[in-house]
């Protein structure tokens, strides 16, 4: 699970392009849209899913799930674990 | 009419020119050796300070805004609104646009990056400007290959004229991009000694002449010529400024391949020519229109080979591609 969760974090890091952040600025259990944490938007969030498809396979086929799935590092990890084929 | 000045520049080139002196210290040779003159760029997080908006800027979009934020910086540190905003570009956001259709065709037309699609339009870096100044007015870009530059400068001329508004920033960007190179060398497009460049020059234009660098008398669009017909040309535009053609200090020149019309003018006018130090792109006249500028409101000239203080009165920029897009602009170190 720790090596998944460095793996998404160097991925998130490489495909939105956060340049001026390394994997250790990243708190897995902090949120990553809104004020706190990193800050992303929606667009990011798009990126977040073309990532999971590209990378693990995944399709998140109900966009409600998404809210929950990408609060964190932590829980889009738990989700390819629990996801991945 | 109402007179246009220049009140303030900003310019990122190949050669050391932003927020700097440094081309002007000492004469540049022409960069020779390489068919490829790429921009010295500044840091960036000292001009886009918001790293989260910076992060999804190609390099066009960083110069183009550069130069545009840098062109409108007050003496505090903030920002002038402009009432308009008008920008250039011959190609618009190549680098993106490459990295769209790369990943349409590497992911068979799915899973495609929104960021690169939304970046890849050519009027990104006029939308991100006004977007980072909170700008809400007229906000348009211009893609009219070799006379991009030209059509934004006039739109912005217009307005000012008919006192729709009383200033604007006008920025003309383009950049060179691996694939670009690429595909113009297969054409054979850089056998005949062109360099390719790539740079963003910004202007503020504004009715007020104090504080100006010079004024913007004029500027011309032409499209086929008849062999003469370009002197002539520069000749009519200085009668119609209150001017003869032998009242035009210099000419700086960007020629494509039109050698016919550059020999015109060197025969008739006192010639430097500009994209030496900038190179082959589509909104290479900004770099002209730059250098005038500079050279006016500095005191200096070309001569010989380094920059001899001199007070120039007026200075004309003729810039060609492909025997097609001919341009002319009119500077006056206006002294009324």
């Amino acid at each position: 699970m720790d090596n998944l969760v460095e793996q998404l974090k160097q991925q998130i890091i490489d495909e939105l392009n956060l340049e001026e952040t390394t994997p250790a600025d990243i708190d897995p259990a902090a949120p990553l849209f809104g004020d706190k944490g990193l800050g992303l938007d929606s667009i990011d969030a798009l990126e977040i899913t073309m990532l999971l498809e590209k990378y693990y396979n995944i399709k998140i086929s109900d966009p409600k799930q998404a809210k929950e799935i990408y609060a964190s590092v932590n829980s889009i990890a738990e989700f390819i674990k629990a996801n991945k084929n | 009419m109402k007179k246009v000045y220049i009140a303030s520049t900003s310019c990122i080139s190949p050669q050391d020119s932003f927020r700097s002196n440094g081309f002007f210290d000492e004469w540049k040779p022409a960069l020779t050796g390489t068919d490829q003159l790429h921009a010295i760029e500044p840091d960036y997080k000292s001009t886009i300070t918001d790293a989260g908006k910076r992060r999804r800027m190609a390099h066009l979009i960083k110069m183009g805004v550069s130069t545009s934020l840098d062109c409108l910086t007050l003496a505090d540190g903030s920002y002038l609104i402009p009432d308009a905003i008008m920008s250039a570009t011959a190609m618009g956001g190549l680098e993106d646009t490459e990295k769209f259709l790369r990943c349409i065709i590497d992911n068979g037309e799915e899973l495609l990056n929104p960021s690169n699609f939304i970046q890849s339009t050519g009027n990104t870096f006029g939308g991100q400007t006004g977007l980072l100044l909170g700008h809400h007015g007229y906000n348009v870009t211009y893609a009219h290959g070799g006379y991009s530059m030209e059509s934004a400068l006039t739109d912005a001329m217009l307005q000012i004229q008919a006192n729709e508004i009383n200033n604007a920033l006008v920025t003309g960007a383009d950049e060179i991009t691996a694939t670009e190179y690429e595909v113009m060398r297969k054409m054979g497009f850089w056998r005949s000694g062109r360099q390719m460049g790539e740079g963003s020059n910004s202007f503020l234009l504004n009715s007020e002449k104090n504080g100006s660098l010079c004024e913007l008398a004029a500027v011309n669009i032409l499209h086929e010529t008849t062999p003469g017909q370009i002197a002539n040309s520069l000749e009519d535009l200085a009668n119609s400024n209150g001017l003869k053609a032998t009242d035009i200090d210099l000419v700086l020149t960007g020629c494509d391949c039109d050698k016919a019309a550059e020999k015109e003018i060197s025969a008739r006018f006192p010639v430097t020519d500009y994209k030496q130090w900038c190179g082959q792109y589509g909104t290479k006249s900004g770099f002209g229109l730059w250098l005038g500028s500079q050279l006016l409101s500095r005191g200096i000239a070309p001569k010989g080979n380094q920059w001899e203080q001199t007070q120039l009165k007026s200075i004309a920029i003729y810039s060609e591609y492909r025997q097609n897009d001919y341009t002319l602009m009119l500077l006056k170190k206006d002294t009324d």
